[in-house]
């Protein structure tokens, strides 16, 4: 392991990139204003694909620590489980990251959705302390009144630009 | 002469008059006129020279500096300048207040050319013995500056018994300099000084001076930020750390010690003063640090944080690779520091570029590539180190997305040779490893996948030039196929590329190989696609100028003669594709066009009367009613018409115009003898004529053309039409213009009293269309008509009102095909700024209507602000803001999104945020029911993107709407429309991040 510059070490210098998924593209249905478009998994993981890593300047979706197949949403029971894939199992990061995820969907979604982060089973040595402090909704909100870690988790959060739909008139 | 000056004259007037000592007005004059002598001058001074109030002495002083300052340059002789060189020197000795005058003084000797030899070392002893710089004003240390400025350099030869004092003396005075002004004259003006005198002992003592200031840390007050810059006293200061070869042994390290910081400022900075450093030291000197320079820019260039510092440490290998290839000992075998340095470049990125996915993969490419480019033996070196490793990595994929990436980085590589010429025309030792990278290319072309066959392609065109004949004759085959086969839009654009350079290369093969046998439009057997394609591929060729009178006249043959709708539509479609991709000043592709109109004799006279005939003949010929050929049709005329010649214009004129007369006379509206077809492709040739063109009877043509707008049951000739007059109306001399306007006048008028409502809409439209053409050439009179165009929306029929309303939309927006200057139009500077001003009136009459009739004039209002520009719009934005709001409370859909849409560019532009600022309690409670809109989700849409802009605007004033703005977006991201959800996710961010970065900074 290399120091990397003016820094903490990095844990995981050289981490394998994933390609980016191409934009969702409009339906028909998706411009008739009386079709209802019910939430599913890609608007899920549109939403929290471009969330910045705490340590590299690349977004959860290019680490792959993020995957559409790994959001589950049910409209009706208004439930959002997504699971995340930290890049190593002794990542210090990963509390940060799965921080940074619901903090993101606590802006971006409705509050009628209950919505729970986990770690993916294996892929990392604490995953049940972790999972246990995402799923406590009176640690996830004492951390958020900690200034520096929401400092952290808003800079991984605004990192990426809005992205806007598509106007088209008709 | 009488003397204009007496002694107590002089000192009523520098007592009465403060600015007298600045100006001292006319006193030079007369001087230099032989009115009043200097002596005389300094004797009738005498009281205030010597006086024992410090105050008075420095204002003789200062008269008697500005005096010398204003004198002619050559006008005081040397023993003059003698005593008053030694006058000024011993002011410097009085009270502090007149030390300032004193310093202008001798600022104003040395400016002059009589100086002494022993003034300049008299003045920097003095300076030195007297003054503490660093204790006067910072404009009294800027003199100080100056006269260094002046005395150094151009008096060097006096001052070099000085010795190494000289240089004490200039490092004493600039030593703990703090004000950014100063600084930047320093910066400006030591460079050349350290490089005319010898520092010696003192070397690393005046680097460290200089050196206390970098990483520069300025961030410059509101009055500052116009007049100096960050970036303009690290560059100066850059240049100063390298003026001199000895600056090379303290700059280095303080630039790497500087690199290492987190700061990515101190990082930028130390990476561009390296570049700099390397552009200016000798190679020696680097080379002594090339080890430490070398840990430090690979890791920055490889694991950088962010692209900006990556890029730059490349440049930094770049310039350091240049700097030692400039070394003596470059040739000398492998000990070399350069060789030593690009065996180590490659040792640190070669092994990353084995996993494509790794993030290390592409900056290492990249890290090679900025290597390769710094000179040639390192471009040579890399080309046969790294690159057959390279093909290696290649084989060892199968997935053709990364092995299109390893042949895209092997292409970038190969342009970096062909710049370097490093090729083996040049150089045969390199012939194993191109040999390699040519059989690479070729077996990749004949993959099926699209990706790889583009990057292969890309990489041939590269190599296209060093091709033997059998090799080139394999990739004639290779791109006959291509062109033939049903290729991505990426492949064909690259095989295009690819032909037009063998065309450049070997324009002799394509007339005998290519054009008769592999692009043969004969032997396309009835395969229609096989037709389109060739077809295609003759006109990329024909925009080459050998091959364009070949290729053009059987083109414009097949259209003309042939009877099958489907190669006139691929020989016209392929013509749209080459006069389309012809720049707009007609530069290199001009030849496309003169061959159109003279190998092709006069093709657009020939194309129109083709598509006359044709319509006539309709039943005969079918492609009349495709619509896509007829767009083709116009397209071609009208862009072949406006980038022809005057003389060429005139001859389309005399065949075409007999024609449109006989159309416009026969008009029936009534009758569906495919007038769209016929009016728009006279429209394309007579909407882009130049002005001085003569049309005969062009009066009688515009009231038929009237005729024709307000006749016609479609939509698109009423355009064509009312747009045709328009264009006729700005180009025709003025002497016809009165009379013109005078019929349309009439024929309006008399629509208005007898016409259906269908008719004087249509009449109010084609008003629109005559102003938009009145207002582009300055018409004098043109507010009466835009009177007119304003009275049409006070129509009490609201079909007709409307109409009117939207023609402010079409004078306001730029004309996309017709109408502008490409079409040459005359189009006077500000004309919508004239528009808009004339029009303003609207917004006090729908003052006196009733709120509900006032739909027509918001609509006019808010069409009118499409294309004014900011300066304008601003200076009236009180007027017109209310009526934009009002707009948003409307119930029509179609006035709520355009006044929205409106709403949403004010508020993208920081030139209106004040006035914005002012109505943002009006704006936001509009604006919160809108992002609910039942009835349009382009409402909802736009209405929360002006929520996101409102978060621009002043934080303390969105303070008391937060809450609501916030729940308000919280219904909205639970949105039926996912499109919408989307906005009001942006919305929703933007605006807590707003207030978390007020509450960050607090």
């Amino acid at each position: 392991m290399t120091p990397s510059t003016g820094g903490p070490a990095m844990e995981n210098q050289n981490p394998t990139l994933y390609k980016r998924a191409a934009d969702r593209e409009i339906t028909p249905a998706e411009l008739d204003n009386n079709v209802v478009d019910p939430f599913d998994a890609r608007e899920i993981f549109d939403l929290i694909r471009n969330i910045n890593d705490p340590e590299h300047p690349l977004s959860l979706e290019e680490l792959n620590v993020v995957e559409e197949r790994l959001c589950l949403v049910n409209d009706q029971q208004n439930t959002i489980d997504v699971t995340f894939t930290p890049t190593i199992p002794h990542c210090s990061m990963a509390t940060l990251i799965g921080l940074c995820i619901r903090v993101k969907l606590l802006h971006a979604l409705p509050p009628r959705f209950k919505v729970t982060v986990k770690i993916s089973p294996g892929a990392h040595v604490s995953e049940a302390a972790i999972n246990k402090q995402l799923a406590d909704k009176e640690r996830v909100a004492a951390a958020l009144e900690n200034s520096h870690l929401i400092k952290v988790i808003n800079e991984c959060i605004f990192a990426a630009p809005p992205t806007f739909s598509k106007i088209i008139r008709n | 002469m009488a003397t204009p000056w007496t002694k107590d004259s002089l000192l009523e007037a520098i007592k009465t008059n403060p600015d007298f000592c600045v100006n001292c007005p006319t006193l030079a004059q007369d001087i230099s006129e032989q009115r009043l002598n200097l002596l005389t001058l300094v004797e009738h001074l005498k009281d205030v020279l010597t006086d024992p109030e410090p105050s008075q002495r420095a204002v003789g002083t200062l008269v008697l500096a500005t005096v010398l300052r204003d004198l002619p340059k050559d006008f005081v002789r040397e023993n003059e300048l003698k005593f008053i060189t030694a006058f000024f020197c011993d002011r410097l000795k009085d009270h502090h207040d007149v030390i300032p005058a004193a310093l202008k003084g001798i600022l104003s000797i040395l400016q002059m050319k009589n100086t002494a030899k022993e003034s300049p070392a008299e003045i920097l002893r003095s300076l030195v013995l007297n003054l503490n710089c660093q204790g006067q004003r910072h404009e009294d240390r800027l003199v100080i500056y100056r006269i260094l400025d002046l005395l150094v350099l151009p008096h060097l030869s006096s001052l070099q018994d000085l010795g190494p004092d000289l240089v004490y003396h200039i490092m004493t005075a600039v030593e703990g300099e703090r004000d950014p002004r100063n600084l930047v004259f320093l910066f400006s003006m030591l460079p050349s000084i350290i490089k005319s005198l010898s520092l010696g002992h003192l070397t690393e003592d005046f680097f460290e001076i200089m050196a206390c200031y970098f990483p520069v840390d300025f961030n410059p007050s509101a009055e500052q930020r116009s007049q100096i810059t960050r970036e303009q006293l690290a560059t100066g200061l850059a240049c100063v750390l390298t003026a001199i070869p000895s600056f090379a042994d303290f700059a280095i390290p303080l630039a790497l010690e500087k690199l290492d910081s987190p700061i990515r400022l101190a990082k930028m900075d130390s990476l561009h003063l390296l570049i700099k450093g390397f552009d200016e030291f000798p190679p020696e000197k680097v080379a002594v640090h090339i080890s430490p320079i070398w840990e430090s820019l690979s890791r920055e260039a490889l694991s950088g944080s962010d692209y900006e510092v990556r890029e730059s440490s490349r440049r930094a290998v770049t310039h350091l690779l240049r700097c030692l290839s400039e070394s003596s000992t470059v040739n000398e075998g492998k000990s070399n520091p350069m060789r030593q340095l690009l065996s180590d470049v490659v040792a640190a990125s070669t092994s990353c570029l084995s996993e494509i996915q790794t993030t290390l993969f592409m900056p290492a490419a990249d890290l090679l590539l900025a290597a390769a480019k710094s000179a040639p033996p390192a471009c040579e070196y890399i080309l046969t180190k790294v690159l057959p490793s390279v093909v290696d990595f290649f084989h060892t994929k199968n997935d053709a997305a990364d092995r299109s990436i390893y042949l895209r980085i092997i292409s970038r590589f190969l342009t970096v040779c062909k710049s370097f010429e490093v090729t083996p025309l040049n150089n045969q030792e390199i012939t194993p490893q191109w040999n390699l990278l040519l059989q690479l290319y070729l077996s990749s072309a004949e993959h099926e996948s699209n990706l790889e066959l583009k990057e292969a392609l890309f990489g041939l065109t590269t190599l296209t030039p060093t091709l033997n004949s059998s090799e080139r004759e394999r990739l004639y085959n290779l791109l006959s196929t291509f062109v033939d086969r049903d290729c991505s839009t990426e492949v064909r654009e690259q095989c295009r590329l690819c032909l037009c350079e063998i065309g450049i290369h070997f324009p002799n093969e394509v007339f005998e190989c290519i054009l008769p046998e592999k692009l043969n439009l004969l032997e396309c057997d009835g395969a229609n696609s096989k037709f389109d394609r060739r077809m295609q591929a003759q006109c990329w060729l024909a925009a080459l100028p050998p091959f364009t009178q070949r290729v053009l006249p059987s083109v414009i043959k097949i259209i003309l003669e042939s009877k099958h709708l489907h190669q006139i539509q691929a020989s016209l479609s392929a013509l749209r594709k080459l006069v389309q991709d012809i720049p707009e000043n007609a530069g290199p592709n001009h030849h496309v066009f003169v061959s159109l109109n003279e190998s092709c004799s006069n093709a657009v006279a020939r194309l129109t009367s083709w598509w006359r005939e044709s319509v006539e003949n309709a039943g005969e010929c079918a492609w009349v009613t495709n619509e896509t050929i007829c767009n083709d049709v116009c397209f071609i005329i009208s862009n072949v018409t406006r980038h022809s010649s005057p003389q060429d214009q005139e001859l389309v004129v005399q065949h075409t115009l007999p024609l449109l007369h006989s159309v416009c006379a026969t008009f029936d509206p009534s009758s569906q003898k495919h007038h769209q077809e016929v009016i728009n492709t006279f429209e394309a040739v007579f909407g882009c004529l130049h002005c001085h063109i003569p049309l005969p009877e062009v009066r009688s043509l515009c009231c038929l053309l009237y005729k024709i707008s307000v006749g016609t049951p479609f939509n698109s000739v009423h355009t064509s039409s009312s747009r045709l007059c328009a264009s006729f109306v700005n180009k025709m001399p003025i002497a016809s213009l009165e009379d013109t306007l005078s019929d349309l006048d009439t024929l309006l008028q008399s629509s208005c009293t007898q016409g259906s409502v269908q008719e004087v809409g249509l009449s109010a439209s084609f008003c629109g269309w005559i102003v938009k053409g009145l207002s582009m050439r300055g018409y004098t009179k043109l507010e009466m008509w835009i009177d007119k165009l304003i009275k049409y929306v006070g129509a009490d029929d609201k079909h007709i009102a409307m109409m009117a309303a939207q023609c402010f939309r079409v004078i306001m927006d730029d004309s996309p095909i017709y109408l502008n200057e490409g079409s040459h139009c005359t189009v006077r500077l500000l004309h919508k700024q004239r528009v808009f001003l004339c029009a303003l009136k609207i917004v006090n009459k729908s003052k006196e209507i009733q709120t509900e009739q006032r739909y027509p004039y918001l609509l006019a209002v808010i069409n009118l602000l499409a294309g004014v520009s900011q300066s304008v719009l601003s200076s009236n934005i009180g007027e017109v803001l209310p009526l934009v709001l009002e707009s948003l409370s409307q119930d029509s859909p179609f006035l709520i999104d355009t006044a929205l849409s409106t709403l949403n560019d004010l508020l993208t532009q920081p030139a209106f945020y004040d006035s914005l600022n002012d109505h943002i309690q009006s704006i936001i409670p509009r604006l919160l029911p809108l992002t609910i809109h039942a009835d349009s989700m382009t409402i909802r849409q736009v209405a929360i993107r002006c929520l996101y802009n409102v978060a621009n605007l002043k934080t303390e004033l969105l303070l008391p709407f937060r809450v609501e703005v916030l729940a308000q977006l919280t219904l909205c991201v639970g949105d039926s429309k996912r499109g919408v959800r989307q906005d009001a996710v942006a919305a929703r961010s933007q605006w807590l991040s707003v207030f978390w970065s007020v509450q960050g900074k607090k």
